[in-house]
C-alpha cells in the first residue's frame, strides 16, 4: 500500500515538535543577545515605536529590527516572557525542517531528504539555536524557504512564479539579519549560474520581480527611519556595524576557527557532511552545486569574514 | 547547516551500505582525538559555551568509545 504523501512530514513533525518543545521552564534569557533582542522588542509595544531598535531609553541603528518586530508580535500572542521571545525560532525551525524534507525529496530523494531533515533537527548548532530567541534560526527559515521555492521552480519550468517566492526572501533575510543576506545571496551563485540552462532563473522574471517586492518593506523601513533619525543615524549606523564586524576578531578567532568549531558545533554531522559532500559531487551533477557548492562557498566567505562567531554558521 | 544535515543524511547511507567498519573506527578515533582536546583544555570555548565544555566532552568520550568499538568488531569479523 503506498504511504500517504502527508506522512514523512508527519513523522517528521513527531521527531522535530518535542525537540523544540520540551524544554526547563527555569531557562532564563541569554546573554547577550536573546537579552538585547528581547528587550528591543518589549520597547515596540512599550514606545508604539516600530522603526528604531531601542535599548536604554537609546535609539540605535547598529541592527535591522525584523526579529524584535516578530518578537513583539510574540508578546502580543503569548504576552511577556521567555516563549514569546523564542517564538519566532521555534516555527522557523520547524518550519525549516519540514521545507528541508521537501528539498531533500527533489534533490536525493524521499528516504534521504527525511533522514536529512531529521539530521538537521538534532545538529547542536541548530537545536541549540532553534531554543534562543535570537535572529540565526529565523535566517536559516527564509534561506530554505528561498532555495526550496527555486527548486518547486525548477520542477514546474522555466517562466515558473515560483522564483518570487526566493526573490521576496532575500528583503525579508535583510530585515532580520542586515547585510547576511549578502553572503547568503552568493551562496546560491554556483546554483544559479552553473545549472541555469537546467533550470533558467536567472532570465526568470518572477526572480526579479520578487526581489524587488522584497525590497518594499525594507525600503519603507529605511525611508521613514531616515526620514525620522537622519541618514548618518541609520544608514551610517548599519554601514558602520558591517565595517566594525568585517574588521575586528570575535574572541582572538583566526582564520582556521570554522575548521574547528563548526565540526564541533555541528558534531557528530559535520565530519559526516564532508564526506557526504564528496559524494554527492562525485553522483548528483543536477544538484551539487547547490547542495555542496553552496555551503562550500559560504564556508569561504565566513573564514574570510573577520567576525566568526559560533553562530554564523547556522545558516 | 541545511546543506550540511543533507550532506550527513547521504554519508550515513553510503557508510551503511558499505558497512560502518574502518570509518566506524577512524570516525571513533577521531572523536577520541577531539575528545582529548577539548577534555585538556587546548581550545578556547566562547563564552556562552563554556559551560557546554563537559556535556560536549562526555558526548565525544561515549560516541568516540562506541564508534571505536563498533568499528573494531566489524573490523575483526570481516576483516578485509
Amino acid at each position: 500500500m503506498k504511504r500517504a504523501a502527508w506522512f514523512p512530514y508527519f513523522s517528521l513533525l513527531l521527531w522535530v515538535l518535542p525537540l523544540v518543545l520540551i524544554r526547563s521552564g527555569q531557562q532564563s534569557l541569554m546573554a547577550h543577545d536573546e537579552g538585547i533582542y528581547a528587550v528591543q522588542a518589549k520597547a515596540i509595544l512599550e514606545t508604539g515605536n516600530w522603526l528604531a531598535p531601542q535599548w536604554a531609553g537609546e535609539v540605535g541603528f547598529d541592527r535591522t529590527i525584523g526579529i524584535q518586530w516578530l518578537m513583539a508580535l510574540g508578546y502580543q500572542l503569548l504576552g511577556l516572557g521567555e516563549e514569546a521571545v523564542r517564538l519566532p525560532s521555534s516555527m522557523a525551525y520547524v518550519l525549516s525542517a519540514l521545507l528541508l524534507l521537501r528539498i531533500g525529496r527533489l534533490t536525493i530523494g524521499d528516504r534521504l531528504g527525511w533522514l536529512g531533515a531529521a539530521i538537521f533537527a538534532v545538529v547542536p548548532l541548530v537545536a541549540h539555536y532553534a531554543r534562543l530567541g535570537t535572529q540565526d534560526m529565523v535566517l536559516v527559515g527564509l534561506e530554505v524557504v528561498a532555495v526550496w521555492a527555486l527548486l518547486e521552480g525548477e520542477r514546474l519550468g522555466h517562466r515558473s512564479w515560483w522564483p518570487l517566492v526566493t526573490g521576496v526572501m532575500f528583503g525579508w533575510v535583510f530585515l532580520i539579519k542586515g547585510f547576511m543576506v549578502l553572503p547568503a545571496a552568493v551562496a546560491l551563485l554556483p546554483y544559479l549560474l552553473f545549472a541555469h540552462r537546467r533550470h533558467g532563473h536567472l532570465a526568470n522574471p518572477w526572480l526579479y520581480l520578487g526581489g524587488l517586492l522584497g525590497l518594499v518593506p525594507v525600503v519603507g523601513w529605511l525611508w521613514a527611519s531616515i526620514g525620522l533619525y537622519g541618514t548618518d543615524r541609520v544608514w551610517g549606523s548599519l554601514f558602520g556595524k558591517l565595517l566594525h564586524l568585517r574588521g575586528q576578531t570575535y574572541q582572538g578567532a583566526g582564520p582556521l576557527y570554522y575548521f574547528w568549531n563548526i565540526p564541533a558545533n555541528g558534531f557528530p554531522w559535520a565530519i559526516l557532511g564532508a564526506i557526504g559532500g564528496g559524494l554527492i559531487w562525485g553522483k548528483s551533477r543536477d544538484y551539487r552545486m547547490l547542495l555542496v557548492g553552496g555551503p562550500l562557498l559560504l564556508f569561504l566567505e565566513l573564514c574570510l569574514f573577520g567576525t566568526k562567531t559560533p553562530y554564523y554558521p547556522c545558516n | 547547516m541545511p546543506g550540511l544535515a543533507l550532506m550527513s543524511a547521504v554519508a550515513v547511507d553510503e557508510l551503511r551500505q558499505r558497512g560502518l567498519r574502518w570509518v566506524m573506527a577512524g570516525l571513533g578515533l577521531l572523536v577520541l582525538g577531539a575528545a582529548a582536546i577539548l577534555g585538556f583544555g587546548w581550545v578556547h570555548l566562547p563564552s556562552e559555551w563554556a559551560s557546554l565544555r563537559w556535556g560536549l566532552w562526555g558526548t565525544l568520550v561515549v560516541l568516540g568509545v562506541n564508534w571505536l568499538a563498533a568499528g573494531w568488531r566489524g573490523a575483526i569479523a570481516a576483516p578485509g
